[in-house]
C-alpha cells in the first residue's frame, strides 16, 4: 500500500490503552479501513492493530442478555444458536454483510466504529435497544446504541477509548425483521435497509415496536414517529400505508453513486410495508 | 516506518520474515514468496481474485496486513496440486468448462475449498453463496457451480 504507519499489536487491553491517541488509529478486520487507506492515500502515525485481544472476542449469553465482544465476527455471529435463537434480525443482517470472506474477518465493533449510514448489523442492534460499552484507562462507560452515531463516519467515542462490547436484551414473544436492498445480493452497500422489532398482543395489536433505517439519513436512524403511529394499533392496509407517509417524512435520503433521493423514499417505504405484509400472513 | 517480523506457515512451509507493515498478505505471497496464483483485482474485498484459506477460513488477502497473518496457516491456490496430480475441484473446473479467462479461478477454487472442507455435501444455495465474493465476468457462474458441485461429489465418495 502507498502509505506509511507505525504497526503495534498489543495482547492485553491495558496495552492498548497505553497505545491510544491523536496519533492512533484501531485496526481490527481491515476490511473498512485497509479500503480506505488505498483510496485516500492516508493513514495515521501509528495503526494499533487489536486483532490479537482474543479477550474481545465472545459471545455471551446470560438469562436476559446477551453481550457481544467487539472483535466478534459476522460468521461467528450468524452461526451463533444463541443470536439466532434471541436476535434473528441480527443474524439475518450479519448473513447478508459484503461476502463469506468479509464475514470472516469484519467485526461487529469495527461496523459499528465505522459508523457509515449503511452498516447493516446496526439496525437490528437499535431495534434491540443495545447498549455500548466503550473503555479507557479511566474505566468504563455506557451509551445507548443508537445516540453513538453523530453524522456520516463520526461517533461519540474520543482517541482514547475503544469499543468493549455490544449488549442487549434477548427477544422474546416477538418478531424481529432485516430487509435490505441492492443492486445484487453479493458485497452490496444497501441502497436502503430496514430493521423491524415487533411485539403483537392477542388480538394482533402492537404492543412494542422498534424501527430502524438505514442509508437514508446520515446516521442509522431509529425512526420514532413510524413507531409512535403503529403502537397499539392493528394492523391493516390503512395502517400501513399511513404508516409509510410518516415513515418518509422521517427520512433524509440524499442522491449519491447508489441511489437517488426519489428511489430511496420508495423503497423504504417498501421495505416498511413488506416486512408489516408479512407479519400479516403468519398471523 | 519501522519493520516488523512475522512467522507464518504457508502451504505447510514455515516462513520467518522481516518486512514492512503497509504490506498486505497479497504482497507477500506474489511479491516475497512467488506464489503468484492468488491475484489482485479490484484490491477491495469486491471481487474475490486474491482469496486464499487462512487458518480453515476463506479470506481477501488484499485486505490483511502481513501484521495481522502473524502465526497464521494459509493454504493458497498452489498447494492443492499435489506430485503432478490436481486436485478434484481444480479436475471438475476443467471438465465442466467453468474456467475461461482464468483470472478469477484461483480464487474460485479457495472458496470452493474453504466450503468443501467443512461442507462435503453443500447444495446450489449453500455453493452459490460460498462463491458470492467471487467475481467472474466470463461464466456466468453456471458452470462453476457445476464444478464445485461434481467435484463435492467425488471426494464425498471416498
Amino acid at each position: 500500500m502507498n502509505v506509511e504507519f507505525d504497526y503495534m499489536q498489543p495482547n492485553s487491553l491495558k496495552d492498548l490503552f497505553q497505545l491510544l491517541g491523536n496519533e492512533s488509529k484501531i485496526i481490527a478486520g481491515g476490511t473498512d479501513l485497509i479500503p480506505f487507506f488505498r483510496k485516500t492515500e492516508t493513514a495515521p502515525k501509528n495503526l494499533i492493530d487489536i486483532s490479537q485481544i482474543k479477550k474481545l472476542n465472545y459471545i455471551r449469553e446470560f438469562d436476559d442478555e446477551i453481550e457481544l465482544g467487539a472483535l466478534t465476527t459476522f460468521k461467528e455471529i450468524y452461526e451463533s444458536e444463541i443470536i439466532r435463537e434471541y436476535a434473528p434480525g441480527l443474524a439475518d443482517a450479519s448473513s447478508q454483510i459484503g461476502s463469506p470472506m468479509i464475514q470472516n474477518r469484519a467485526t461487529i465493533g469495527g461496523n459499528i466504529a465505522n459508523a457509515s449510514p449503511a452498516a447493516d448489523s446496526v439496525l437490528p442492534l437499535i431495534c434491540l435497544d443495545a447498549v455500548l460499552t466503550v473503555s479507557s484507562e479511566e474505566g468504563d462507560r455506557e451509551v445507548q446504541l443508537e445516540d453513538f452515531f453523530k453524522s456520516k463516519g463520526v461517533t461519540d467515542i474520543s482517541p482514547n477509548e475503544i469499543i468493549n462490547k455490544v449488549t442487549f436484551f434477548k427477544r422474546r414473544n416477538c418478531k424481529d425483521f432485516f430487509k435490505k436492498v441492492g443492486l445484487r445480493k453479493g458485497l452490496v452497500i444497501a441502497t436502503a435497509s430496514l430493521a423491524v422489532k415487533i411485539v403483537l398482543d392477542a388480538d394482533n395489536r402492537i404492543n412494542h415496536v422498534r424501527i430502524a433505517a438505514g442509508s437514508v439519513a446520515p446516521v442509522p436512524l431509529r425512526c420514532y414517529k413510524t413507531e409512535e403511529y403503529l403502537s397499539e394499533n392493528i394492523i391493516d392496509d390503512q395502517i400501513i400505508s399511513k404508516a409509510k407517509d410518516i415513515l418518509i417524512n422521517e427520512i433524509s435520503p440524499i442522491s449519491d453513486l447508489r441511489s437517488t433521493v426519489g428511489y430511496r423514499r420508495k423503497t423504504i417505504c417498501e421495505l416498511l410495508s413488506r416486512i408489516l405484509n408479512d407479519l400479516l400472513l403468519e398471523n | 516506518m519501522e519493520k516488523i517480523k512475522i512467522k507464518i506457515i504457508i502451504n505447510k512451509e514455515k516462513y520467518l520474515i522481516e518486512t514492512y507493515p503497509n504490506r498486505t498478505l497479497l504482497q507477500l505471497l506474489r511479491e516475497d514468496i512467488g506464489l503468484t496464483g492468488a491475484k489482485e483485482g479490484c484490491g477491495e474485498g469486491e471481487c474475490g481474485a486474491c482469496t486464499v484459506i487462512m487458518n480453515g477460513k476463506a479470506v481477501n488477502s488484499c485486505l490483511i496486513l502481513v501484521g495481522q497473518s502473524d502465526g497464521s496457516e494459509i493454504e493458497t491456490i498452489e498447494s492443492l496440486e499435489k506430485n503432478g496430480k490436481l486436485h478434484k475441484l481444480q479436475v471438475a473446473f476443467i471438465e465442466a468448462g467453468a474456467v475461461q479467462c482464468g483470472y478469477c479461478t484461483p480464487g474460485m477454487i479457495m472458496s470452493a475449498k474453504a466450503l468443501l472442507d467443512k461442507n462435503g455435501k453443500p447444495d446450489e444455495t449453500q455453493i452459490r453463496t460460498a462463491i458470492s465474493g467471487n467475481l467472474c465476468r466470463c461464466t456466468g457462474y453456471v458452470k462453476i457451480a457445476e464444478a464445485i458441485k461434481i467435484a463435492s461429489e467425488r471426494m464425498h465418495k471416498l
